[in-house]
């Protein structure tokens, strides 16, 4: 069974995400900010991290860095879900750090959100499948 | 001789002193300068003068016994010889000037004067031709003098006013001089002028001010506006062939941009509005002005704007978000799906709205992005025709209220073309769509695509609705909507159009539209291969 980290500080957001998911039979584990999220990977180790950037005491951009300084989190999946537009300034920070997706929550409609996660687990599953971009 | 002697009444051999004196008298008369001739009673010559002989150059014998009349015919009908006959006739004496035509042709003015006696007429001539002329002369030199004189007053108060006048037209070019170099002063943009060569003539100094040039060293040193650094807002400098002035000495048309950088000659960068305009004489290109004012307050007053639009955009997306998932989430609910009708319809136009505010806050951060030239291009080589066949597919998939049939030819071979891909796709569907809602039951779009003189050439066709000659003007506005457009699809946003055309400006590239209301409308995006930077 599969591990969700669903790391967002809006509520509405990570209720409807855990709600949805979970009916997936995925295990959903949640955070409220970057600091938590850092905590909740290093003990969880998830498959897979939902990652919000504006968050308060640690954004998404920071954690991520974070992340992937270990072992675990250079090698996790992380899929960047905001709806802050990539301007250059957010671009430097997190293209460095490879994130798997950058989704806009408002451009993306729940039903595309499911396909791509399970497409990624299924990467994880099987190599031969292509990458997802 | 004899004739005179026996007027006189003297015989020839009466030896008396009368005889003497008649002789005397005789040579006196033949040579006097006088002319002298004799008639009898029925005009007939009876002595004529040497003189008289002389002057109408004919022999003394040869004319005694004939008529004045035939001798001098062309006197026949004149004052003269009128005169002539009134005094045989009433044996009255008379003196008059006239001018006289001769036989041969001239004329010379005569005194005469005419003794009638006994036998006849004496008739006593005078050439005062000289003496005529001289009078003449004289009266013609008063008539001349006065008219000289006439004239002289005339020329010198013409003269005079036109003195006054140059002095005043003096003043008032000076006073002109002086408000126009106030003027120059004053206003507060740099203002200048080059002549057909492109150098510099005139300066203002707010110019000099934001070139850091003074005008000494720009006029009369052949210096063009070439010689002053320009740059693109990228920070790319603007190659001499892409200079506005210059180009506008060559193509007599009017420049504008408020998305160049002047740089100063100690290195500071000044975003400006710039003007050209060419001036014309009798149709000749002769030179150009430029006007072109510091626009930093307005770029960071934009900058606030875009920022706050930006910053706002994503307040208003983190809510929208939320409704956009609560509501696919409700919908994918099984009891929904047995919910009554009312409220199934009730949640879609609630969804149906929640999307019409997402639209419009991504077209307006793509219009905030775009006023704020930072279109972020990631160009690539890429085959047009394979680009644009998955674009048709996906439009073709968009559900619509009314049948369209949408097609897509290319013509001939496509050359490649170096550009952001995800940007011409987004261009492409932002014409097509509109194409599909514009359109009417059964209609057509169709999409061609060729080589049009080395550049990219694409066209989008419809049967839609068209648009007015006065819309069309007004189209690749910001938030535009024809009436036609508002009344087909009242949940459009106006900004489609808008970011197409500033994509399009952005990589040099050109749309345009043909249309005739109701009938339909032809959409042209020309695409250089290389994009150039702007």
């Amino acid at each position: 069974m599969k591990k969700i980290l669903i790391v967002e500080d809006e509520i509405a957001y990570s209720r409807i995400l855990e709600e949805v998911l979970k009916k997936e039979d995925y295990t959903i584990i949640t955070a409220r900010n970057g600091k938590e999220g850092l905590e909740a990977a290093s003990s969880e180790h998830p498959d897979i991290i939902l990652l919000d950037i504006r968050m308060p005491v640690m954004d998404g951009t920071e954690m991520l860095t974070e992340l992937r300084k270990t072992e675990y989190g250079a090698k996790v999946k992380v899929v960047m879900l905001t709806n802050l537009e990539p301007d250059r300034e957010i671009i430097t920070k997190v293209v460095k750090d490879q994130p798997t997706y950058y989704l806009i929550k408002s451009d993306i409609s729940i039903e595309e959100l499911k396909a791509k996660i399970k497409l990624l687990l299924l990467e994880d599953e099987d190599e031969t499948l292509p990458k997802a971009a | 001789m004899d004739n005179i002697l026996k007027i006189l009444g003297i015989n020839k051999t009466d030896n008396s002193s009368e005889a003497s004196i008649a002789l005397i008298l005789k040579q006196v008369v033949d040579n006097m300068s006088n002319g002298c001739m004799v008639l009898d009673k029925d005009f007939k010559f009876t002595y004529i003068n040497k003189t008289i002989s002389e002057q109408s150059n004919a022999d003394q014998q040869r004319l005694l016994g004939k008529s004045i009349l035939e001798e001098y015919s062309e006197m026949v009908g004149t004052e003269v010889f009128r005169r002539i006959q009134e005094a045989m006739k009433n044996k009255i004496r008379d003196q008059f000037e006239d001018e006289f035509t001769f036989k041969d042709g001239h004329k010379a003015w005569y005194s005469m004067v005419l003794r009638p006696f006994e036998g006849g007429l004496i008739i006593l001539t005078e050439h005062i031709g000289e003496k005529k002329i001289n009078e003449q002369k004289l009266i013609s030199a008063n008539q001349n003098l006065d008219v000289i004189n006439k004239t002289h007053e005339q020329t010198s108060s013409t003269m005079i006013k036109v003195l006054e006048d140059l002095e005043k037209t003096k003043v008032a070019i000076d006073n002109e001089r002086a408000r126009d170099e106030a003027m120059l002063k004053s206003i507060g943009e740099g203002v200048f002028a080059v002549d057909k060569d492109n150098k510099f003539i005139i300066i203002n100094k707010e110019a000099e001010r934001m070139i850091g040039i003074g005008a000494a060293k720009l006029i009369g040193k052949e210096k063009s506006p070439s010689d002053v650094p320009l740059e693109y807002i990228s920070g790319e400098p603007i190659l001499v062939e892409d200079r506005p002035t210059r180009a506008v000495l060559k193509s007599g048309k009017q420049f504008f941009s408020d998305k160049i950088v002047l740089v100063n000659k100690n290195g500071s960068k000044t975003p400006i509005a710039l003007t050209v305009t060419p001036i014309k004489l009798n149709n000749k290109i002769v030179g150009a002005i430029d006007v072109f004012r510091d626009i930093t307050l307005e770029k960071q007053i934009d900058r606030a704007k875009t920022e706050f639009v930006y910053l706002a955009s994503h307040q208003l997306r983190t809510p929208l978000g939320i409704i956009k998932w609560y509501i696919e989430s409700l919908t994918a609910e099984k009891y929904f799906k047995d919910a009554p009708v009312s409220i199934k319809d009730y949640v879609t136009e609630i969804s149906k709205n929640n999307e019409r505010l997402l639209d419009l806050v991504r077209n307006l951060l793509s219009v905030s992005r775009i006023d704020e030239g930072r279109i972020r291009d990631e160009p690539q080589e890429i085959d047009v025709v394979e680009t644009i066949k998955p674009i048709i597919d996906e439009i073709k998939k968009i559900p619509t209220s009314i049948h369209v049939e949408v097609s897509f030819k290319p013509v001939g071979k496509v050359p490649k073309i170096f550009i952001d891909p995800v940007k011409f796709s987004e261009v492409l569907e932002n014409l097509l769509v509109n194409a599909i809602k514009y359109n009417k039951e059964n209609g057509k779009v169709e999409l061609r695509v060729k080589d049009g003189n080395g550049k990219v050439q694409i066209e989008i066709k419809d049967t839609g609705i068209g648009i007015s000659k006065e819309d069309v003007k007004h189209i690749f506005g910001k938030f535009f909507r024809s009436e036609g457009a508002i009344s087909n699809n009242p949940e459009g946003s106006g900004l489609g159009l808008y970011v197409a055309n500033s994509y399009v400006e952005s990589w040099g590239g050109k749309i345009s539209v043909k249309s005739i209301l109701g009938k339909g409308s032809v959409f042209t995006i020309i695409l250089p291969l290389k994009i150039k930077r702007q």
